[in-house]
This record gives C-alpha cells, sequence and structure tokens, in this order.
C-alpha cells in the first residue's frame, strides 16, 4: 500500500480516506497531518469494534491530546473490516507517518457515491490554510 | 456534568455560549475520559489511596487527570458548533485565554498565580507515568501559585466545544496533599463570591480569544 496525501479525499473534520483502488470496496481512514499537528501531543485513542456500522458522519473513535478530548469522524458509510489495533500503542506513527503507518480503520463501503461529497487535497489543503 | 454534555449535544450554530458554576452535594471524584481506577492505586504521588477508592466517582465526557470535587468550585462553558473557536485548530487558545484572564484577577488580589509553562504530558508513554490526578499535573497553561496548581482545566472538542475547569479554594480534609487558594497566601483572606468572581473572569477571556464577538448567556 502506496498512499499519497494527494490521492485521498477529506472531510472538513480533518479525517482522510483512501477510496479503494482494486475493485475491494474496502476503504482506508485516518486523520491528516494537518489534525494530528493541531492536536499536537495525542496520548489516547479509542477504536471501534470489527464489523460496527457506520455512517458517514459518524463517530467511529477518539482521540485524546493536551487534556482534550476529540471524536473521530468517519468520512463514508460501511463496515468496519480491519482495525488498526497496534497503533494505540504507538501513537508517535501519527506523527512520523499519518498517511500509511498511522491507519486508523479499513471500511467496507455502501455507498461510493459519498466520495463525490469529500474534498479532494487542493480544498483541503486550502481549508485548513484559512484556519491554520 | 451530564447538563454539560447535554448542552454540548444540543448547542446549535449561532446559539450563545453558556458558563455553568456548580459544586457538589458531596465530595466526588470525576475521573479524564480515558482513565480508570485502578491507576489511582499504581499512582505511587498518592499517598491517600484508600481515602480516594472510598468516595464515590464519575468519569467527564473531557480529557486529562481525576478531580476531587470538595472546596473547589466546578466551571464549564460550551461554545456551539460552527464556531471557528470551536474547531480543531483553534480550540487550545481558549485555554491559555481564559486561563490568562483567571490569573490576572488572582495577582490582583494578592496571590502570586503564574501559569506552569512546563508539561509533564508526553506521548511516549500513553500517559501512563501521568499523575492520576489533575493537580499533580502539569500543563503549559495550568495556574500555579508557588509549587502548587490551582486551576486546571481539560476539553472535549466536537462540533462545538466543552471545557470543564476546576478552581482549588480551600484543602480537602479527605486529601489534604493538594492546597487551595485561601491556604497559599499569607494573612487574612476577604471573603470572596467565587462562582460571580470565576464567571466574570471565564467571560472575559472568552472575549479575549473570541475577539470580542461572543454571546455569552
Amino acid at each position: 500500500m502506496s498512499l499519497q496525501p494527494d490521492s485521498l479525499k477529506y472531510c472538513e473534520s480533518h479525517e482522510w480516506v483512501a477510496p479503494p483502488t482494486d475493485g475491494s470496496g474496502i476503504a482506508t481512514i485516518g486523520i491528516s497531518a494537518f489534525a494530528v499537528a493541531q492536536l499536537n501531543d495525542i496520548v489516547f485513542m479509542a477504536l471501534p469494534e470489527v464489523g460496527a456500522r457506520l455512517t458517514a458522519g459518524q463517530e467511529f473513535g477518539e482521540v485524546e491530546s493536551v487534556k482534550a478530548v476529540s471524536p473521530m469522524y468517519s468520512p463514508v458509510s460501511g463496515e468496519v473490516v480491519e482495525v488498526h489495533s497496534e497503533l494505540v500503542d504507538h501513537l508517535d506513527r501519527l506523527n512520523t507517518d499519518p498517511y500509511e503507518q498511522g491507519w486508523i480503520i479499513k471500511v467496507k463501503i455502501s455507498d461510493p457515491s459519498e466520495f463525490d461529497r469529500l474534498m479532494n487535497y487542493a480544498d483541503y489543503q486550502k481549508m485548513c490554510a484559512e484556519q491554520g | 456534568m451530564a447538563i454539560d454534555e447535554a448542552m454540548l449535544a444540543e448547542a446549535r450554530p449561532g446559539s450563545p455560549i453558556t458558563i455553568r458554576l456548580y459544586q457538589w452535594d458531596q465530595p466526588t471524584l470525576s475521573l479524564g475520559h480515558f482513565q480508570n481506577m485502578e491507576q489511582c492505586e499504581k499512582d505511587v504521588r498518592i499517598s491517600h489511596v484508600r481515602e480516594l477508592r472510598a468516595i464515590p466517582w464519575v468519569r467527564r465526557k473531557t480529557g486529562g487527570g481525576a478531580i476531587l470535587h470538595d472546596r473547589e468550585w466546578t466551571y464549564s462553558f460550551v461554545i456551539p458548533a460552527n464556531s471557528d473557536e470551536a474547531s480543531k485548530g483553534h480550540s487550545e487558545a481558549l485555554y491559555r485565554s481564559v486561563h490568562e484572564s483567571i490569573r490576572d484577577g488572582l495577582v490582583a488580589m494578592g496571590w502570586d498565580a503564574k501559569l506552569a509553562e512546563h508539561c509533564t504530558c508526553s506521548p511516549i508513554n500513553r500517559g501512563e507515568n501521568e499523575p492520576f490526578l489533575c493537580f499533580h499535573r502539569r500543563s503549559p497553561v495550568d495556574i500555579v501559585v508557588g509549587e502548587s496548581k490551582v486551576v486546571g482545566s481539560a476539553q472535549r472538542r466536537s462540533r462545538g466545544l466543552l471545557q470543564h475547569g476546576s478552581l482549588l479554594v480551600n484543602r480537602s480534609l479527605l486529601f489534604p496533599d493538594l492546597f487551595g487558594l485561601e491556604g497559599l497566601r499569607d494573612g487574612f483572606c476577604d471573603p470572596i463570591n467565587w462562582p460571580d468572581w470565576l464567571e466574570d473572569r471565564i467571560r472575559e477571556g472568552l472575549r479575549s480569544a473570541m475577539d470580542g464577538v461572543c454571546e455569552v448567556s
């Protein structure tokens, strides 16, 4: 797997999703480098169970940083098929590589048209520049 | 605290910021969102583990360490969804602005209060070596008088933002290791209407953080 930031889709709440490219219908989800930088030191992460059903915009987990708990929102609808549970013990990977080693969950998507409602990299960068 | 959570869930774009000040019917521990009581027993800094374990406890929606709500004032405020300041990028400024306002008020009353400007947290240890109690921890914007922390706060950032905080007024008889403000100043301490005073300082801090543009109820 090789994920480049400019090949991903983004939501306003700073999660990224890699649309499936192999016909599997499985999308990978994480949080962006901008979010990791803004959250500063992430010390805890709570993740969903495999099999959980998500709808786009629904909370799928939580992170704690500098005494602040922030939910993570799913960019797409579908069923969680894999959870990166090892990440919980290696949260520094979010700092070093949020787009590959820092992936969080994989979801079997139920509505591919949802990708059209998400931002591409250029639009997301623009939004971050406005917030930064 | 359930009311605070409901306020966060119900906050709609355009609704005013809501501030609450409260105390507890009986001494109670509130745990940070990711904490459990087993961490209390592992913390070698705590000399009164048995006493703490006997106290009723709740778990907050906000992060950080456990707080013993006894002879303290708890505050909360909720900034509604879609406020720029409630988004992930800007909420740290709220800690600082509100705490600077409280610090300034304490200094004006004669306390030698400052921001801690250093941190006990680290992503490397995943918080496992962090003190169990909020008032044993230090983050850069905590308010300290001498070596004693007297104000700490924590947040939940969703589509709106909830900030909880605690102002330690006096030493708890159940857990005397922590000093309160009134035990940290030499000489006579005039009676202070803490809830009114604290609300005023929080309003001032929010106005400063949000560029003067905020409606507060």
